[in-house]
Parts: structure tokens; C-alpha cells; sequence
């Protein structure tokens, strides 16, 4: 089932968590994004940036809560990803290094949320080997 | 009262300060009552326990209530009372007994071992209190022994030391809980949403997860009094044969100060006359001076007269009272449950006061913020909120920024299966 089909009787559906950020498809409206704020910060992680992803004359919005600045700044996102390339695209990304997360939305199209890997060392960001 | 006044300035303060007294007997002081009753709370919250008040008998675990009110005013009521009004039960969840057995099924216990009809046993420390305002002694101590007490002795001043007696608790652990409320949540769901709309502000529901009964307390009470006033609350035995004897409590301090004035006002005069005797042969135009003095001063003495007469009658009723309370309970007061003199010394008394079925003190519960759509988003112990609202009051901050934030649209797939959107 999409994750579009779960909002109908939620106010959020998460799709894509680790260290860095967290997506979660969350519906318009007050309340909603309260329990998205509450799920979030339910295990006291910390998250200093939120990005709002979007959609013209939907009611619904992707929020990417991430863990700083750097992270939110090399976050991306590609929308309406047909079924078919969904495969292509995940193998693209993973071979650049990408860690991503995708969500089906309206007419079975897809949304990827990316950012490139990053280590720390000598307390300088570094892409992943 | 002028001509007290004019006559004798420290009289007239000693009349004023009997007045004043005897009007704060009247109406109990709000501010002490509630300083009270939070004190009482505070105390319950020390022992990591959110207090109830007053105690009752028909709260459990399961049960659930809608706060419609901002955490800001709940917070304001915890700060200015000291414990949260339990006021709109929206539902309570039926826990089959099973569930209850099940957690209690690897008891350590192999004799009498805890079960639903038998919960475990749970200890409190003593709670010490100390009123000092007349009429507000110990009203807002919930437990009916404190107000007999001091109102059966008339003191003014009282310290006193609660020990709960037979306290129990009952509950379920978190993950229990959870599961309970998810599916009774599922059968509301649609009650619970149209209640989140109604409100049209984050909705809190309030999950009773275990509460802390007692089924009596040991009160003890030392009063403090100027004039050596002792007590005479109840009784253990045969009611004395009268009761008024040997029973000295403010009353009989304000009798005294009353005779005492009346004396001085006697000496006074006596002195007058003596010295108008003495002066009347060698000088008649003083003559009429000499007579009004002793003539107001016959009029301040009828005065003081009439108020002792008035506190003596109010003395007697309430001695009558008392006795007729004793002949009616032998000592055994009875209102919802049954309370027993079990010591009195000179200053004091131990009350042992027992409920007729256990009384919820304190509880615990679990926190959800409900959606529009009805679900529930736990949010942490009520403890955890009261604590610390600021957390609260962030992400809801938070969650108010980021539905105003303007947000941006995702690149769109060119739908190429050759282009790789991800070389840079």
C-alpha cells in the first residue's frame, strides 16, 4: 500500500529515518503537523532544521527534519518519478554515494529525497568512500 | 465604643483585638485553606505521585480524560493548587482481569501473592502540616479527623502529622497500557476526532496507568495556645459526665481576658470614687468632673459585662454541642467512615480515621496529544509535561513555524532512463 493510501486515516506516515534526518509525509493542518513535530522528537533526537517539500494543489507536504544546517543544505529532492524508473534511479543514487528515501505519491509517481554520505574526519565533512 | 475610646486607648485596643477574633471565626480564610490543601498536594507530588484531591474512591487505571484546556492553564492551575482537577472522564478503558493476573502472574510472593483483588502494598512517608488561621484549621487536609479534632478542641493553632495507613497500588506497566489504549482507541477513533475538531486546539488525553490508594490514616495533632489550652476530642471510653469541667479551650481564654478587664475596670473605679471622696470637701466645682468619668467609666464596665455574658452563652452551645456529639457517636465519629481517639495528652490528640472502602490518593498517568483525525501521538508522563513545559511549549512553537514556512518543490524527473539526475 502507498504511503498516500496510510494518510488517509493518519495525520503523518514516516518513510525514511537514519542518523541524519527523518521524511515523513504529513498532512496539511495544524494538529498534523504537531504529531509529526511529537513523532519526531519521541526518542529526544535532535533535529535543528526542518525542509518543507511541496505539492501544487495537494494537501499533503513532505517534512525532511534534519540534524543541522550542513545536512538540510545537501538534501535534495526529485518528484514525479515514474514507476518504471524507480529501480534505475535507486541504483544511480546508490552508486553515487547517496543515501535516499522514496514515497509514492498521486498516479503511482514517486518522490526521492537524497543527500550524499558524509563522514567527519579531522572535523571536516567528508563524502563517504 | 466612643467612649471606651476616649477613656482608655489600651482597653479599647484589647476590645477590638476580642472583636476581631471572634469575627475570624466566621469565615475561614481562602488563602489558607488553599495554601493547605496545596501544601497537602505537594507533599503526595514529593512521593513521585500526582496527587488527587480531594481523595475518591472511583478512579483506576484504564481511566481516561480529555483536557481541553492548554497545557499553559494546566500548568497554572498546577502551580497555584498544586494538583491537576481531574474534571471531563471521557471514558474508562474495561481491562479484563486477565491482563491484570498475567502481569502479576511471576509474583515473588508464594503466600497471599499480589492479584487483581489483591494489589501490592505500597508505603508513604508522613506528611506534616501546621495552620495557624482561625476557622481554616485543617479544613483542606482531606481527611475528616482533622477538622473534628480542631473544631472539637476551639484552638487556634495546630501542627500536625499524617501517617496513610493500608495504601495499595494498582496498575499496569507502559507497554500493557499501550496496548490497551491502541485498540480502544480504534473503536473511538471517530468520537475522539470530532472532539479534536470541537476544540480546534491540540487536544490532550490523560490515560490513568496506576493509582495509589490508602484505606485510613493515623492523624496526630499538637495545638499550640497562649493560655495553656489542652483538648478534649471525642472520646475512647463512656463520655465524661460533664463535659465542661476541666475543659479549658479559647472560650475559656477569651472568659478570662474578659474578667480580667472587668477587675481593671472595677479597680479604675474604685480609685475614682476614692480620690472624689477625698477631693469633695476641699474643692465642689470638680464635683461634676469626678461624676462623668465615673459614669463612663460604669458604662464601659456594663459594656465588657454584656460581651463576656454574650461569649459565655456562645461558649456554653458549643459545649452543649460537643457533648451531644459525644452521647450520639461514644466517640466514634462516623461521616463516610469511621474515626477513634486512640491518644490525647495534655496538647494533643492521634486520631485513627479508616475509610470505608480505600480512597485514591495519587496516580500516574500517561500523556497523548489526539489528532483530527483521532489518533493518538504519545507525549510522556503528565510528571514530564508538568515538569517541563517548555518542551511542550517548543514543539508546539515548532509545528506552528514550519506549517507557516513557505517550503520549496522537488526537481522533476525527466523521466529519461539515461539521465542520471544525480552526477554533478
Amino acid at each position: 500500500m502507498s504511503e498516500l493510501k496510510n494518510l488517509e486515516d493518519k495525520d503523518f506516515v514516516p518513510f525514511g529515518e537514519d542518523e541524519n534526518l527523518s521524511c515523513l509525509l504529513v498532512k496539511k493542518g495544524d494538529g498534523a503537523h504537531f504529531a509529526a513535530v511529537c513523532h519526531v522528537r519521541r526518542d529526544e533526537r535532535k533535529f535543528d532544521e526542518v525542509k518543507k517539500i511541496i505539492f501544487k494543489g495537494e494537501d499533503y507536504v513532505i517534512l525532511i527534519f534534519c540534524r543541522t544546517v550542513s545536512i538540510k543544505s545537501r538534501v535534495k529532492t526529485i518528484v514525479n518519478m515514474a514507476p518504471g524508473l524507480l529501480d534505475v534511479r535507486k541504483t544511480q543514487a546508490a552508486n553515487a554515494d547517496l543515501a535516499f528515501y522514496t514515497v509514492e505519491l498521486n498516479d503511482n509517481e514517486h518522490t526521492m529525497i537524497y543527500y550524499p554520505v558524509v563522514t567527519m574526519k579531522n572535523n571536516t565533512l567528508q563524502k563517504a568512500p | 465604643m466612643e467612649i471606651i475610646n476616649r477613656r482608655n486607648p489600651i482597653l479599647f485596643t484589647s476590645f477590638c483585638l476580642i472583636l476581631t477574633s471572634c469575627a475570624n471565626e466566621i469565615k475561614p480564610p481562602q488563602k489558607s485553606l488553599e495554601t493547605v490543601a496545596k501544601d497537602w498536594s505537594m507533599t503526595v507530588r514529593a512521593s513521585q505521585v500526582m496527587p488527587l484531591y480531594p481523595l475518591e474512591e472511583d478512579v483506576r487505571p484504564g481511566d481516561i480524560y480529555l483536557v481541553d484546556k492548554s497545557l499553559n492553564s494546566e500548568v497554572k492551575a498546577w502551580n497555584q493548587k498544586g494538583f491537576l482537577p481531574l474534571n471531563n472522564r471521557f471514558d474508562r478503558m474495561q481491562i479484563p482481569q486477565e491482563v491484570f493476573d498475567d502481569f502479576y502472574s511471576h509474583g515473588l510472593a508464594k503466600d497471599n501473592p499480589v492479584s487483581f483483588s489483591r494489589p501490592p502494598t505500597a508505603a508513604f512517608p508522613s506528611y506534616t502540616f501546621e495552620v495557624d488561621k482561625r476557622g481554616a484549621l485543617g479544613l483542606a487536609v482531606p481527611l475528616s479527623s482533622v477538622p473534628v479534632a480542631i473544631s472539637a478542641s476551639g484552638a487556634q493553632r495546630a501542627t500536625g502529622s499524617v501517617v496513610f495507613t493500608g495504601a495499595s497500588t494498582q496498575g499496569l506497566p507502559d507497554l500493557v497500557m499501550q496496548k490497551q489504549i491502541d485498540q480502544w482507541q480504534l473503536k473511538r477513533k471517530a468520537q475522539l476526532s470530532k472532539r479534536a475538531q470541537y476544540v480546534g486546539r491540540p487536544l490532550i488525553l490523560r490515560l490513568i496507568t496506576r493509582t495509589f490508594s490508602i484505606q485510613g490514616a493515623t492523624v496526630s495533632l499538637v495545638f499550640s495556645s497562649t493560655k495553656g489550652a489542652s483538648l478534649q476530642a471525642g472520646s475512647t471510653s463512656a463520655p465524661s459526665p460533664d463535659i465542661s469541667t476541666g475543659t479549658p479551650d479559647n472560650q475559656d481564654n477569651l472568659s478570662e481576658e474578659y474578667e480580667s478587664l472587668i477587675d481593671e475596670m472595677n479597680e479604675k473605679i474604685a480609685l475614682e470614687k476614692s480620690s472624689e471622696d477625698d477631693d469633695s470637701s476641699q474643692e465642689d466645682t470638680e464635683g461634676d468632673n469626678g461624676d462623668s468619668d465615673i459614669v463612663s467609666l460604669k458604662a464601659e464596665l456594663a459594656t465588657l459585662k454584656r460581651l463576656k455574658n454574650r461569649e459565655d452563652l456562645k461558649s456554653r452551645k458549643r459545649k452543649v454541642d460537643r457533648q451531644a456529639s459525644e452521647d450520639r457517636f461514644g466517640g466514634y465519629l462516623r461521616p463516610g467512615g469511621s474515626i477513634k481517639v486512640v491518644g490525647r495528652t495534655e496538647r494533643g490528640v492521634t486520631m485513627s480515621e479508616e475509610f470505608d472502602e480505600p480512597l485514591v490518593l495519587g496516580y500516574w498517568a500517561t500523556e497523548y496529544f489526539v489528532t483530527e483525525q483521532g489518533s493518538l501521538i504519545p507525549l510522556g508522563s503528565v510528571m514530564d509535561l508538568i515538569d517541563n513545559p517548555a518542551e511542550y511549549q517548543r514543539l508546539l512553537k515548532l509545528a506552528k513555524e514550519i506549517q507557516a514556512m513557505p517550503g520549496e518543490e522537488g526537481a522533476i524527473d525527466s523521466g529519461l532512463i539515461d539521465d542520471n539526475p544525480f552526477v554533478f
